[in-house]
């Protein structure tokens, strides 16, 4: 660590039980958010937010059903599940405010809402993000929820192709030598037996075959040896002996 | 700039921001799923079991249990597994006062007695709900019944609140018909042997009783009114029929006067009223406040009554007299209408006897018990509930759930107990991620770099040490073989010890009810857990747990020590146990007073011990372990100790100094400060981690200059919410320095209230609120600076600095309701934070600190550019590929502890709440380790082409050198 600490100061904090202040949250959250604070609530007070899934049913979405999805009102705050027909929604037991309608579902990202529910019970859906309720911003009431997209939660594994074999750097690294390898020799060939001599002329620093050249550096042995010498080598003999058998 | 320019630079802006946060994202791959991570799901602390009694068409036997945590689970009872599980609303919207089953619904009574909410009991699919009206007041009954006596299943539900009683049709949820009676503090329903309904309703000082018809709601009596000294709040009942011809008691206990009150249903004048208190009856003792289990049985006129794992068996006459039949350490159930199952617990050892009752007596019917093992980290019984069986005469081999104080809920069946599960992690409170200790082979290897002697004293050591590592390795191979040839496994490791990594650790975390856990960070499986004895959380402040040495000390053991409060005396209690093993290590250290304050002191004794100081209401300041005698700690304490304390209630700031009077520690107030005015209240109080790793000290910008980062590791974090005249909540943010009190920088958020989560470190503060104003919530962040100048000191001393640093500060937008957070910690502190954020939704999320830089500029220039800033946009998006728990949700999450690994790229994630979950990110990707997703099988290849192709072509030279040799 960098500081070197001259005192050696020390500190503990008493950190508060939150659940103390919990209900107390609980209770000043519902008292500011609806219009007129009232405590406690009767039935009369509460009311019942409803809407509709909007998706298609087919074999991916079997799973948006009554028991993986939930409705959420503002939250933890309330909720409603999905009825039988695995699209119909209510949310009960709501009093007067305002809610953040999300849907929670494990696999899929539905659209949000916001709905007001004003004391007299009237219903006004609009848009979560829209700080006005002008027209363009109005949803419709009942709410009508489409489903946005299949939440993807991993990275593609990068698929197997060719192409990406072929242009790793490691498998460039490969081909090219080969192809210089193999090209150099057969160029070098086609050249003009003239012309070569005159170029191997030109460079006279050079050593006279490329492979050799090749042969030494990966060999790491010493230079070709002279010609001479090769009939001694074991190959040969062999097959000396076979042209003479 | 014309604004429609401008809307198309912000646009582009945007986008680039996006491209690039793609870049920072790093998502696992699908085939990654639960290779570093585990999640495990729980129910909670149970309130009730609910056991249908006849169950059709299905293979599996499913119990239904609803808990303190407003959860509804289905389990199978076979294996003790999750069938399916709801969790409802948090607080008091999804508080479930009562649960029914039928037969292919189970229906719970929430949001304060008002909704009744069912589910199919197979699938747990949503089936219907109906809200009902009734005050806002916190109680409700409900009951299955039949409408006829011929059929034995339950077709209809009988609710009951406050002020009404309604009848609810099965399967459609029809009402049948409603009915008003008086109001009530608490509700009671029963129905009788008879059929008849029995609501009972109890008012301070006053117990009603009415009879009601279970088809058509009518009153078969008038209701009977009597006097009697009940607490509604503290008093339960239970229906008791004497015998079959005499109308049903109602039997109540009032735990806060530990007294027992008998009451006939019956209009007629009630002569044997019975009023009684539980020691005259068996002498078993009832402290106030302890949880009371009232049992009625099937039995004519017994019932028991338990408490502190002590049950009595009673007996209630004809003539309302009570008598005890039989105490025992245990619980009783009744099992038919002769037979009582008991369960006795002696000695760690649970035996299951089956006694028939004949009127005066229990006989047993078997002159062996069945035992099975119970460990006192369970704690004691506190209810047992009987599966139905297929013959119901038969009550010799009964088969039932159990559930105990230590938040145990088990399965005993068959003479055995089949599982047992531990829903105590579902309330975990403090939790650590504690190093594990180095393996045996290397700790010899540690020994072996011992610079210590001379050197043929070194060199001997070190061919000893490597002839004892051969000898190890030897050791543990003849090992692995014999385990493997025994149980087939060959690298079954039966010791928890560190990886390479140190990737694996344990995971210790504690209750508020006293109950420790050592989980395995591999697969959170349960490594050790034990119950404390009267240890409870402390009033209005939090238990605390400090780690006093790690397992990297071969050969001490680790030590940590939870400090709390006694549970009969509310006086400090502090616990020491070896957090590897779980063992306890000294004796539980009880102080006088409760604690104020306590903490670690870090100077390392000679033995890697770090010493904790406790300071009690009365200022008196102790340090543990006592027999630690050091001067530098006595320096320590003397001169450097300074402890800061918030009173939560009073909303007072202190901060202390401690003296040697009278050869003891007394904490002396060295300043004061009030942080609260009328109407404001302290929400949270957070400071920084006592190991806060800063890597860098600066900024450099664009400029080439050094912005240097004010790090203060004495600053305190506290937020306090007040209403102003217009009755407008806001938010108050003050950094305190908690040595010296002084006010290091302070802000205001008009319409902004709680709740409140922040985290605190390095030279910055993030907290989240609920904006009122725009209906969201939303994360401020403040970084504080020093300035341009590089500071001289390369330390800190809160009493030498007196600078104001420059604050920069903003909020953003946050989608989504926020239930904990926290920073990523690596060992170095080198690697980018990201913040984990835990939803309402049930994902958690990592956002990438550098959105949350309150530097990021509207409209960057040039130099901005190049520093790297984003565009700032008032809405941090929430990716998807960002939440680290994917499609395995989490609920509930109370607190996210992370820690660092081996490898300064990872950072370890531990959430709890009503699920685990666990995890490892790394922020800045894995840096320095070759990622998963690397290709060996290419670089193989590869080398091995290479190889064969130079074998290859060297012969090919060879051959043509030689055929040029020819020419």
């Amino acid at each position: 660590m960098i500081f070197n600490i001259r005192y050696p100061l020390f500190i503990v904090t008493c950190v508060l039980f939150k659940a103390a202040h919990g209900s107390e949250d609980e209770q000043q959250q519902r008292d500011s958010s609806s219009p007129s604070p009232r405590t406690p609530f009767t039935d009369s007070d509460l009311f019942t937010i409803e809407g509709k899934l909007v998706y298609v049913k087919s074999q991916d979405t079997k799973s948006i059903d009554g028991i993986r999805t939930k409705i959420s009102a503002d939250g933890e705050e309330h909720f409603g599940f999905l009825s039988e027909d695995r699209e119909s929604f209510t949310i009960s037991g709501v009093p007067p405010g305002s809610y953040l309608i999300e849907v929670y579902h494990p696999e899929f990202i539905f659209e949000t809402a916001r709905v007001d529910v004003s004391s007299k019970g009237k219903f006004r859906a609009r848009r979560p993000d829209s700080f006005d309720s002008s027209a363009q911003n109005q949803l419709a009431y009942p709410l009508r929820l489409k489903l946005l997209r299949k939440a993807t939660y991993f990275q593609a594994k990068e698929a197997w192709r060719m192409t990406d074999i072929l242009m790793n750097p490691m498998v460039l690294m490969m081909i090219l030598p080969l192809v210089v390898l193999m090209g150099i020799p057969k160029l070098m060939s086609q050249i003009d037996p003239d012309a070569s001599k005159d170029m191997q002329s030109a460079i006279t620093n050079q050593p006279t075959d490329f492979s050799s050249l090749m042969s030494s550096l990966l060999g790491g042995g010493p230079p070709a040896p002279p010609p001479r010498q090769a009939i001694t080598s074991k190959k040969p003999e062999r097959r000396e002996r076979k042209r003479s058998g | 700039m014309s604004p429609f320019l401008r809307y198309l630079y912000g646009l582009l802006c945007t986008v680039l921001f996006l491209l690039s946060i793609s870049q920072v994202i790093e998502a696992i791959h699908e085939d990654q799923v639960g290779l570093n991570d585990w999640s495990l799901q729980f129910i909670g602390r149970p309130l009730e079991v609910l056991v249908s009694a006849t169950q059709t068409g299905s293979s599996k036997s499913l119990a239904f249990i609803y808990s303190e945590q407003n959860v509804l689970a289905a389990i199978d009872t076979k294996h003790g597994e999750i069938v399916w599980r709801h969790v409802l609303e948090n607080g008091e919207n999804g508080t479930i006062n009562s649960g029914v089953v039928l037969e292919d619904e189970v229906c719970v009574l929430l949001n304060r007695g008002r909704l009744l909410r069912c589910f199919d009991t197979l699938t747990g699919s949503f089936k219907w709900e109906k809200l009902f009206g009734g005050q806002d007041t916190h109680l409700g009954k409900c009951i299955a019944v039949s409408d006829s006596k011929e059929r034995k299943a339950p077709n209809r539900i009988i609710c009951a609140n406050d002020d009404r009683i309604i009848s609810f049709a099965s399967r459609s949820g029809n009402v049948q018909w409603e009915s008003k009676c008086a109001k009530a503090q608490k509700r009671l329903l029963f129905q009788s042997l008879s059929g008849e309904l029995i609501v009972g309703g109890l008012v301070e000082n006053k117990i009603s009783v009415k009879r009601l018809s279970v088809s058509t709601g009518e009153a078969k009596n008038a209701g009977v009114d009597r006097s009697a000294i009940v607490h509604p709040s503290t008093t339960d009942c239970r229906l008791v029929q004497p015998a079959s011809q005499v109308p049903p008691y109602l039997i109540c206990f009032d735990s806060s006067t530990s007294r027992l009150f008998s009451h006939s249903t019956s209009e007629v004048a009630d002569k044997a009223q019975k009023d009684l208190r539980l020691e005259d009856l068996g002498g078993i003792a009832h402290t106030t406040g302890d949880g009371v289990f009232l049992n009625s049985f099937p039995t004519d006129g017994l019932f028991s009554v338990s408490t502190n794992g002590e049950s009595l068996l009673l007996h209630l006459s004809a003539d309302g007299q009570i008598k005890l039949i039989k105490k025992v350490t245990g619980f009783y159930a009744g099992c038919s209408e002769t037979d009582v199952v008991i369960v006795e617990l002696a000695d760690q050892i649970a035996s299951v006897r089956v006694a028939k009752y004949d009127g005066n007596s229990l006989t047993p019917q078997a002159e062996e018990a069945l035992t099975f093992p119970f460990s006192t980290s369970h704690g004691s019984l506190e209810s047992v509930t009987l599966l139905p069986s297929k013959d119901v005469a038969n009550c010799i081999r009964p088969a039932f759930l159990f559930l105990t104080e230590g938040d145990v809920l088990g399965l005993f069946s068959q003479g055995k107990l089949a599982w047992k599960r531990e829903e105590g992690l579902a309330r975990l409170s403090v939790t650590a991620i504690v190093d594990l200790p180095i393996s045996d082979i290397e700790a010899l290897v540690e020994e072996e770099f011992e610079e210590k002697g001379s050197f043929p004293v070194r060199f001997t050591k070190r061919l000893v040490s490597q002839g004892l590592q051969l000898k190890k390795i030897l050791e543990l191979a003849g090992k692995r073989v014999m385990s493997g040839l025994r149980i087939g496994k060959y690298f079954h490791k039966e010791q928890l010890e560190r990886d390479y990594f140190n990737t694996q650790k344990i995971i210790v975390s504690a209750t508020e009810s006293g109950k420790i856990f050592g989980l395995d960070s591999r697969n959170g499986d349960v490594v050790y857990s034990s119950l404390l004895k009267n240890f409870a959380k402390p009033k209005d402040r939090s238990i605390q747990f400090y780690i006093q040495r790690t397992g990297a000390h071969a050969p001490f053991p680790s030590q940590s020590v939870l400090v709390g409060a006694d549970k009969r005396t509310g006086n400090g209690l502090l616990y020491f146990f070896d957090c590897i093993t779980g063992e306890q290590l000294d004796q539980p250290v009880t102080l006088n007073r409760p604690i104020l304050q306590s903490g670690l002191i870090p100077v390392m004794s000679s033995n890697h011990l770090e010493a904790i100081f406790v300071l009690d209401s009365d200022l008196n300041l102790s340090i543990y372990p006592e027999n630690l005698d050091m001067p530098e700690i006595t320096a320590f304490v003397k001169d450097s100790l300074h402890i800061f304390d918030v009173c939560s209630k009073t909303g007072v700031a202190r901060g202390y100094r401690v003296k040697l009077v009278n050869k003891a520690w007394k904490a002396v107030e060295v300043w004061s400060a009030t942080l609260t005015t009328a109407g404001e209240a302290v929400l949270t109080v957070s400071p920084k981690r006592p190991h806060d790793f800063v890597h860098s000290q600066g900024r450099v910008l664009a400029d080439r200059r050094v912005l240097y980062k004010y790090i203060n590791p004495n600053l305190v974090a506290v937020t306090v919410q007040g209403t102003d005249e217009g009755k407008k909540p806001y938010l108050k943010i003050v950094g305190l320095d908690g040595i010296t009190g002084r006010v290091v920088f302070s802000q205001v958020h008009r319409r902004a209230r709680g709740p409140c989560h922040v985290v605190h470190s390095e030279h910055w503060v993030m907290y989240t609120y609920w904006n009122e104003k725009v209906r969201s919530n939303e994360i401020g962040v403040i970084e504080m600076y020093r300035g341009f100048e590089k500071p001289n000191q390369t330390y800190f001393s809160s009493l030498e600095s007196f600078e104001k640093p420059e604050l920069s500060s903003v909020a953003f937008k946050l989608p989504g309701f926020i239930s904990a957070i926290s920073d990523t910690v690596t060992v170095e502190g080198i690697t980018h934070k990201n913040l984990i954020v835990a939803l309402a939704s049930g994902s958690v999320t990592q956002i990438p600190k550098v959105l949350l830089d309150p530097r990021r500029p509207m409209f960057p220039t040039q130099a901005e550019r190049e520093e790297g800033l984003i565009p700032y946009a008032p809405e941090l998006p929430l990716v998807t590929e960002n939440i680290i728990n994917y499609y395995k949700k989490v609920y509930r999450i109370r607190g996210i502890k992370t820690a660092g690994a081996g490898l300064e790229s990872i950072s370890l994630v531990f959430t709890y709440g009503i699920d685990l979950f666990f995890t490892r990110v790394t922020p800045s990707a894995l840096f320095d380790v070759l990622s998963d997703s690397f290709d060996y099988w290419i670089l193989t290849v590869v080398m091995l082409v290479m190889t064969i192709a130079s074998v290859i072509v060297r012969h090919m030279a060879n051959t043509k050198a030689l055929e040029q040799a020819w020419k």
